[in-house]
């Protein structure tokens, strides 16, 4: 399974990667730091699934949900959200805008590995 | 003359001059400079330029303080800093578990050689129950209890290690509390004149709620319920 992370915390995605390989889904990983880089990356690379932040310099993870669910191309691509944003209408409104699920920071290598399930369609 | 002769020669006439005619000389010289700056400062003449902190720099007409006194850019080279400091600290947890990974490789390799031997010792002590087949028995025995207590003790490192790199997410959700410490820095910035940093970063969104650690499993399950209620309603 090919995954991107993107955070513009070079901490986050190293973390996010390497708990990805801890749980079995860490052999094909991308980094971008924001969504304007992750956009240039998917230009490039088909992915199964994103898992991005929310607050990014460039173009943060909401307006970046937004403009790939605009795209027919990646209209069905799983997408968690990684974020420290816990208030109720800001995962309402990432999930309106086309978020799958929700992850708060920080976060357990078990709760990343259920979310993903969850979305794959490999838990219900 | 070369720069460093006449160096050396000014040198050699200062340390040969007398001590009276030195202080005398130097005497004269304040005597004379403050005669200067007293005039001066009577006829208004002169505009005496105050003192710039080191390192101030001119931008746009504007004098800014000096780096160390710039709050944001300080703040952004601390989450810089540690930012760096951690992804070290990472690496080496990192090369910490590959190492161990290397050495159960190798444990592993040794293992069916122990259990093929354990196999033979068991049918040699049960063909030849001699006391001295008895103690090596035992001691092989205990040779393989250690082997397992090594390996076990292995996967205890590694979920050390494993618990350590998670804890490091702190050093993002710190960052993003500094942040919201400069947002409002930023704010009394507008007021202040640009006098707490030059402010030319792209900044990320600041975060508007930042999870309090002590209620993390509270908040998870709120998480699962909204977005299980979001899918709910979706479906309905």
């Amino acid at each position: 399974m090919k995954i991107i992370t993107i955070d513009d915390s070079s901490t986050m995605r190293r973390i996010i990667k390497n708990t990805l390989q801890r749980i079995g889904y860490g052999s094909d990983v991308l980094e971008a730091e924001d969504g304007k880089q992750a956009l240039d990356i998917l230009s490039q690379n088909k992915v199964d699934l994103i898992i991005t932040d929310w607050n990014m310099p460039n173009m943060d993870g909401l307006t970046f949900v937004k403009k790939i669910r605009s795209m027919s191309e990646w209209n069905d691509v799983p997408i968690i959200m990684v974020t420290t944003e816990a208030a109720k209408e800001d995962i309402l409104e990432a999930l309106k805008s086309g978020v799958n699920n929700y992850i708060v920071k920080p976060f357990t290598p078990e709760v990343l590995k259920e979310k993903i399930e969850v979305v794959m369609g490999i838990k219900k | 003359m070369s720069t460093q002769d006449e160096i050396d020669k000014l040198l050699s006439s200062f340390n040969s001059a007398k001590k009276e005619d030195i202080e005398s000389v130097l005497d004269e010289f304040e005597k004379k400079n403050t005669q200067i700056l007293d005039t001066n400062l009577t006829n208004g003449e002169t505009e005496i330029p105050l003192q710039e902190p080191e390192n101030t720099e001119h931008l746009t007409g504007k004098v800014y303080p000096p780096q160390d006194h710039r709050v944001v850019d300080k703040l952004d080279e601390i989450t810089r800093e540690s930012e760096e400091k951690v992804n070290q600290l990472f690496e080496l947890l990192e090369n910490a578990v590959r190492k161990i990974d290397a050495m159960d490789a190798e444990l592993k390799k040794i293992k069916p050689y122990l259990d093929e031997h354990k196999k033979f010792m068991d049918m040699f002590v049960n063909a030849f129950p001699k006391a001295s087949v008895k103690n090596n028995y035992k001691y092989f025995s205990n040779v393989l209890k250690i082997f397992d207590e090594i390996q076990t003790t292995h996967e205890e490192l590694k979920n050390y290690i494993f618990d350590s790199m998670d804890l490091l997410q702190f050093q993002d959700i710190t960052r993003q509390k500094i942040e919201k410490v400069i947002s409002v820095i930023q704010a009394l910035h507008e007021y202040l004149n640009n006098w707490f940093a030059s402010g030319n970063k792209v900044r990320a969104r600041v975060a508007k709620t930042i999870v309090d650690e002590s209620k993390k499993e509270q908040i998870d399950q709120e998480v699962d319920d909204i977005v299980n209620n979001f899918y709910k309603g979706e479906k309905a």
